[in-house]
């Protein structure tokens, strides 16, 4: 156990310390167990604090899958056991494993999770220009202001710079000092320092955080009006429980079934029959539009590469018949009982914590609107896939009836005429800074839907 | 005539901020401030007719010059150093017991332990004593004066609002194995949901000590009280986030037996479980907040900030500069219980007893007339919350203590002196300095301001925190 914990600590050790580079990528190998898995699950969830770093991580350990262009005229070929990687504007992926049957003719199994997760994020203009010492933020995502007041923070994300070129931004994960919100009644106000932000007399360079950014990334506040920069909590996963049997960390939701997705579609093993696919989507948590969100046309232009890349004429008629027979399983977080507010659950149709991954045939609220129901011969076939490979799986609800609700990207797949539906891995205490996950439901997510993949 | 009452009936009992004898003591008190002043004013002066003598006015008193800017490059260096030292104390100062034993660490290299035989007297040498529970202690640097001239206190109380288990605590709930809990001090219970505990479980059986924890080092579990997700709140948590406080339970293990197994081999069955004292504290260290390092987060901080100053101020004296008078800094532990038991307030009599029995002139036998003249003559500074802004000094509340004039003007000159940094504020509280001073000491309140009391991470600024080493230091070695 202890040097299973020291492998785990020492990986997240480089991959701090590194930036982005070279030693968040490893070879792929496959997974040897569960806890080899939770200690991959532990980094890759301690390095991917935003989106564009899950994809620098997913990307960086995927060997066997070849990036792919799809501007590019050349190299427009996908035969039977190719693997290939669509990234769009770093926030956005498509694994594809081409199966022996053409796209057109015999569909996709898709797998889609969503990377991005409720926290605070700094406002366009953030810096208060007369003091300097706190940064403006707004919620992204439905994330609650009580869990983010008296917690050390980090700042993570990505800006472009005005003279050009993007700049990764870590400020406080690694560093001897946080960030902090100490109330809200002004807003999300982030203390950033404390003293004076004049220069001194006597000649001593104030210390803020625009000296900070200019001296480590040489950007300046203009070059913040360009950024997504979003703030996290300093610590890392932890284990739960004195049997080590949940993992609690920030992000889960979804990056927890990302994962699972992701862990599948590289460990398929050979050629499948059907094209397996996983799709990797940010902005989930403000309703799936823009360019690298769920509704985003990203996976048409996808489909279409590999239609046209399968030798087939890519006509409206063959995406949309590609799409039709495709088969989705939208595999985002439900939430599992939390045993201190057991009300608001109906128990008998509510998913628990290490029971396996939760299925849910229709999601929404109020009569399932603005949610999505599964057809009941798709729902039989997941069954049939979890149970031919021996993973447990339970069926749930959000929630008691009109107790609230919630939604994924299901609809958004269904949309273009796939199947479609809901399963993962569930969490309690969902869009707080320290979701709980079971290690065994990781797992069984894991090979449940690597089975989806591969049949 | 209420006042006197007050006085007479709260020490060493307690007084509740909510009973009817305060406020009816508060508005008397306050009716006296407010008219008695006027009234005198309209009988004494004359109509003005002559013009008012060339003496100049006097004015305000000047701006205090607080803050930051105060503070050269040098200062601020020592004032990071002092910084760092001190979150290594913090860090391992989650219960009463583990701050009492790390301000001893502080103290105890080149210091004697107070024990009944006979001590030496020398003026410098210092003493420390810990109560047999391990949850107060008293730390002694022998002045130039003896005994006799009176001695100059610090008195803070190392406990922290925190999560109790409960006697039995441990059931099995909907696939969790819970620890139902009960709360210690006022909590901002929001703020302790969804984020890492740390478990600490202190305990005797068969004449030894068990004292263990889980969470506070990396590869540690943690416990965690999970909070409702947003989408399934609107209703459950619409009108308080924690409606009732028996929502607080934490998740300890998927399985029973793991818990109990776990327990069981650090020696603690289930009966002895009931019989121990077991907190859930936040897990993990302090950590500096902004760019600039110049405020501190972390759990416990208001009144452990104090006592590590004070015993930090006895420690870092040269050995050449003696004390003019005999200076002991007292730490005690039930703040949240209104000061009670028997390392509460009543601790400090305990502790000057001692002191006095083993340095007074007459040791042991000092008369009763002896020990009160010690009272009489001595000052004590007691740790309090109350407020105050950040970056602007230790915070002082004559309203809320309702010391005497002279008393008030005594640590005035002292911190000024000092060249320490300080803020009056107008609280209303009712400080326990008045029940201690009913020992006839003269006790004021002393605090620091700290933001997000009563949460897992309170706020401190490592300027406040150095005026109160600054302070501290002038208060305990000066005349």
């Amino acid at each position: 156990m202890r040097s299973r914990l020291t492998i785990a600590l020492t990986g997240a050790l480089i991959v701090g310390c590194g930036g982005k580079a070279v030693h968040v990528s490893k070879p792929w190998t496959p997974l040897a167990g569960v806890a080899a898995m939770t200690a991959e699950y532990r980094q890759f969830i301690d390095y991917g604090r935003t989106p564009s770093r899950v994809l620098d991580f997913v990307e960086k350990r995927s060997s066997r899958f070849r990036v792919v262009d799809v501007h590019a005229a050349t190299g427009m070929r996908a035969r039977p056991g190719d693997r290939l990687l669509f990234v769009d504007r770093n926030r956005t992926a498509v694994f594809v494993v081409v199966g022996k049957q053409p796209l057109v003719t015999g569909g996709a199994h898709v797998l889609g999770a969503h990377i991005d997760t409720p926290s605070p994020r700094l406002a366009p203009q953030p810096v208060d220009e007369t003091a300097q010492t706190t940064l403006k933020a707004f919620r992204y995502g439905g994330m609650r202001t009580h869990h983010w007041v008296h917690v050390p923070l980090a700042l993570v994300g990505r800006v472009a710079r005005a003279s050009g070129g993007t700049v990764d931004v870590e400020i406080g994960l690694h560093d001897d000092f946080a960030l902090y919100i100490a109330d809200t009644h002004k807003g999300l106000r982030v203390t950033v320092s404390s003293t004076p932000t004049a220069e001194r007399l006597d000649g001593v360079p104030p210390q803020t955080l625009t000296a900070l950014l200019h001296a480590r990334y040489g950007l300046t506040p203009a070059d913040l009006q360009a950024a997504e920069l979003y703030l996290v909590p300093k610590h890392g996963a932890r284990e739960v429980g004195i049997d080590r049997q949940l993992i609690g960390a920030h992000g889960q939701d979804d990056r927890v079934n990302s994962y699972a997705a992701w862990r599948a579609v590289i460990d398929v093993a050979g050629t499948p029959q059907v094209t397996a696919i996983t799709w990797l989507v940010d902005r989930e948590e403000v309703g799936s539009a823009h360019a690298v969100g769920g509704r985003s046309r990203f996976l048409e232009l996808v489909y279409a590469w590999l239609i046209r890349a399968q030798g087939t004429r890519v006509t409206e008629a063959a995406l949309d018949r590609a799409l039709a027979r495709s088969v989705a399983l939208s595999a985002d977080t439900p939430a599992a009982v939390n045993p201190n507010w057991a009300q608001v659950h109906e128990l008998k149709n509510a998913p628990f914590l290490g029971r396996g991954p939760a299925l849910f045939p229709f999601t929404g609220h109020g009569g399932k609107g603005g949610g999505s129901q599964a057809r009941a011969g798709l729902v039989e076939a997941v069954v049939e896939a979890f149970a031919s490979a021996h993973v447990p799986l339970q069926f749930g609800e959000l929630g008691r009836v009109d107790e609230g609700g919630g939604g994924s990207i299901a609809k958004y797949l269904s949309h273009r005429g796939m199947d479609v539906v809901d399963i993962g891995v569930s969490v309690v205490g969902m869009h707080s800074p320290m979701e709980l996950s079971a290690k065994a439901d990781i797992w069984s997510a894991y090979r449940g839907f690597r089975q989806w993949l591969q049949q | 005539m209420q006042i006197a009452v007050a006085f007479g009936v709260t020490y060493p009992g307690i007084i509740h901020y909510g009973s009817p004898v305060m406020w009816r003591c508060a508005l008397g008190f306050l009716c006296c401030l407010t008219i008695g002043p006027a009234v005198a004013l309209a009988q004494t002066h004359p109509p003005a007719k002559a013009k008012p003598a060339a003496a100049k006015t006097p004015s305000l008193p000047a701006k205090a010059r607080r803050g930051w800017n105060q503070v050269s490059p040098a200062q601020r260096k020592r004032i990071n150093a002092f910084a760092r030292r001190y979150m290594g104390y913090l860090a391992d100062a989650k219960t009463p017991r583990r701050a009492v034993r790390g301000l001893l660490r502080v103290f105890e290299p080149g210091a004697h332990r107070l024990t009944g035989k006979a001590v030496g007297r020398t003026p410098g040498s210092r003493y420390w004593f810990v109560d047999a529970g391990g949850d107060a202690a008293a730390f002694v640097r022998l002045g130039q004066r003896p005994l006799s001239a009176g001695v100059r206190i610090v008195i803070a109380s190392v406990d922290a609002p925190r999560i109790d288990l409960k006697q039995q605590p441990i059931y099995a709930h909907l696939g969790f194995t819970m620890l139902d809990t009960e709360l210690y001090g006022h909590l901002d219970l929001k703020s302790w949901l969804s984020r890492p505990l740390a478990l600490y479980v202190h305990a005797r059986a068969a004449g030894k000590t068990i004292d263990f924890s889980v969470g506070e080092r990396p590869g540690d579990p943690v416990l965690v009280i999970p909070d409702l997700l947003p989408h399934l709140s609107r209703k459950a948590q619409r009108k308080k986030i924690v409606d009732k406080a028996e929502r607080m339970d934490a998740v300890a293990a998927r399985k029973r037996g793991a818990l109990v197994r776990f327990l069981r081999r650090h020696g603690v069955s289930r009966g002895l479980l009931q019989a121990a004292e077991t907190s859930l504290v936040p897990a993990g260290k302090p950590s500096f907040i902004g760019v600039d390092r110049a405020l501190i987060a972390g759990y416990a901080q208001s009144h452990n900030a104090l006592a590590y100053a004070a015993v930090r101020a006895m420690v870092d004296a040269p050995k050449t500069a003696i004390p003019y008078r005999t200076a002991i800094v007292i730490a005690i532990s039930k703040r949240h219980t209104g000061y009670t038991g028997k390392t509460g307030l009543a601790f400090v009599k305990t502790a000057m007893s001692r002191i006095i029995g083993a340095f007074g002139t007459e040791g042991v036998n000092t008369d009763m007339l002896g020990v009160r003249r010690i009272y009489a003559r001595s000052a004590a500074l007691l740790a309090a919350h109350r407020g105050g802004k950040a970056n602007s000094g230790l915070v002082l509340n004559p309203r809320g203590d309702d010391a005497l004039p002279g008393a008030i003007r005594r640590v005035l000159n002292t911190l000024s002196a000092a060249r320490a940094q300080y803020q009056i504020v107008s609280t209303p509280a009712w400080s326990r300095a008045r029940e201690l001073s009913t020992l006839d000491m003269d006790v004021m309140d002393v605090g620091l301001p700290i933001t997000g009391e009563g949460t897992p991470m309170e706020l401190l600024s490592t300027l406040d925190l150095y005026q109160a080493r600054l302070g501290f230091y002038a208060w305990l070695m000066n005349k």
